[in-house]
């Protein structure tokens, strides 16, 4: 990790000291233990505060994406393999533009789940913790603990077949062996081949715990055209509240969504307060287009969307 | 007593290449005593959104039914390839989730083939009729809706 942090910290200084970019978004520490926060370097200076370890969890293409509406010059951003691919999609819908990104990419070891940690070593006692890209280093109320990273490696990162970057412009670590993942969830129903009632209440179970907080969509940056709450929509199709006909609606529509586009970073899982698993239905769409059509989402930017054409979404059955 | 008779609710979306005359020509009025079929015309199937076949099963419909145009006729034909796929995954999605297959039919039929229409309309009875009450109704019946 700390060979990447400097490679970052490097390649964002010389971009920022050369004029090639205007500002770099990346990740920093934040004043929570177990998070990174996104930081935009503006100068050379501030590029030596650029950081990378197993935290950087969410998708800083959302960040970019509202980054490059405000500014008006070039714009970097680190990127590891997931994001890389959202920033592909995003780049084929027209919503971000090639000749204004400057890529720094990382290949990436995986991140780390904090929930995961919490069940280890206990939410109240976690003070703090270090990941050095082999081990992690958990300072508790009661001392150290070194741990393997594997066990706490987020479950997408585990069964991620994309560490690498598909697009950079340059890259702060050797390329990584594409591994072959231990466990691929085939999106299989929840209920196994049950019938449709024991597949509806395994469907309930999994969104019980859903507060249609909306940090799913808030921080998914293919999700940014997708009106909020439903409230914008017209009719209300999917309304505020949580019970299960509303929520249960809110996120089968926003997975449709997703069709054909969703690179399953994570991201969504990672920020839900509920722990709720929102990459079943995800994956599951993700393994029905690429059986029926072949497609991986966000792999190379002359590669067709099987579900609807490149460039600007528009109509179609897509809410929104 | 005997139980009150199921009369499943359809809601049936037909594109506006599809007239009253086309669904008056394949007779879906026989099917009156064993659906009530509430039809509505979109503009284009491929203009559906997603989130009206989701309301449509959310305010009491047992069963959905779209129609479009047959491959080939659409006037938008790129709109219509991908909304085809769309619907696919659509329907697969539901179904993962607990939708009975049964229940959302897709089929597109031109407007001049009344007997497929018909053929079409009286699968999607029937079928309805297999799996019955839809399942998502006693959420908004406790709700008074």
């Amino acid at each position: 990790m700390l060979s990447r942090r400097q490679a970052i910290r490097e390649l964002a200084a010389k971009a920022l000291a050369a004029g090639a970019v205007d500002a770099v978004l990346g990740y920093a520490p934040g004043s929570l233990p177990m998070r990174m926060r996104p930081f935009v370097a503006r100068s050379p200076g501030d590029a030596q505060k650029l950081d990378w370890d197993g935290f950087c969890q969410n998708d800083l293409a959302r960040q970019l994406l509202r980054l490059a509406r405000k500014e008006h010059g070039r714009l970097g951003v680190v990127a590891q393999g997931c994001i890389s691919r959202n920033l592909v999609v995003l780049l084929k819908e027209g919503r971000l533009d090639r000749e204004r990104l400057y890529v720094i990419g990382v290949p990436c070891l995986g991140m780390i789940d904090r929930r995961k940690l919490a069940q280890r070593f206990g939410p109240q006692s976690l003070l703090r913790v270090e990941d050095t890209g082999e081990r992690l280093l958990a300072v508790t109320a009661r001392g150290e603990r070194r741990a393997s990273r594997e066990p706490f490696v987020r479950d997408n990162c585990l069964e991620c077949l994309y560490r690498n970057p598909v697009l950079a412009d340059e890259f702060c670590a050797p390329a990584l062996p594409e591994s072959v993942p231990q466990a691929r969830a085939q999106g299989r129903a929840p209920g196994g081949d049950a019938c449709a009632d024991d597949r509806l209440a395994a469907f309930e179970g999994l969104y019980e715990g859903c507060l249609r907080c909306d940090a799913c969509q808030a921080v998914c940056s293919l999700c940014e055209d997708l009106p909020q709450a439903g409230a914008e929509s017209d009719p209300r199709t999917s309304g505020e509240g949580a019970l299960f006909d509303e929520t249960g609606s809110y996120h089968i529509l926003r997975a449709f969504h997703l069709a054909g586009r969703c690179t399953d970073c994570g991201a969504c899982e990672a920020a839900c307060p509920q722990g709720v698993a929102l990459r079943r239905l995800t994956l599951r769409i993700n393994r029905d287009v690429r059986l029926a059509f072949g497609h991986t989402a966000g792999l190379r930017l002359d590669d067709p969307f099987p579900l609807f054409p490149v460039g600007p979404r528009s109509e179609g059955l897509y809410p929104g | 007593m005997n139980p009150p008779r199921f009369v499943p609710r359809i809601k049936v979306f037909f594109c506006s290449w599809w007239s009253r005359e086309s669904a008056r020509r394949a007779g879906l009025d026989r099917f009156a005593d064993r659906a009530d079929l509430d039809v509505s015309r979109v503009g284009c199937t491929s203009h559906l959104q997603a989130a009206s076949i989701l309301q449509a099963f959310r305010h009491g419909a047992d069963g959905v039914w779209i129609s479009g145009c047959q491959p080939g006729d659409c006037p938008d034909g790129q709109a219509h390839s991908y909304a085809r796929r769309q619907y696919y995954i659509l329907k697969n999605l539901l179904v993962y989730v607990g939708l009975e297959p049964q229940r959302l039919l897709v089929s597109w039929i031109s407007a001049r083939d009344f007997d497929l229409l018909s053929e079409t309309a009286a699968r999607l009875v029937e079928g309805v009729h297999q799996v019955g009450p839809v399942s998502w109704r006693p959420h908004l019946a406790e709700r008074g809706a």
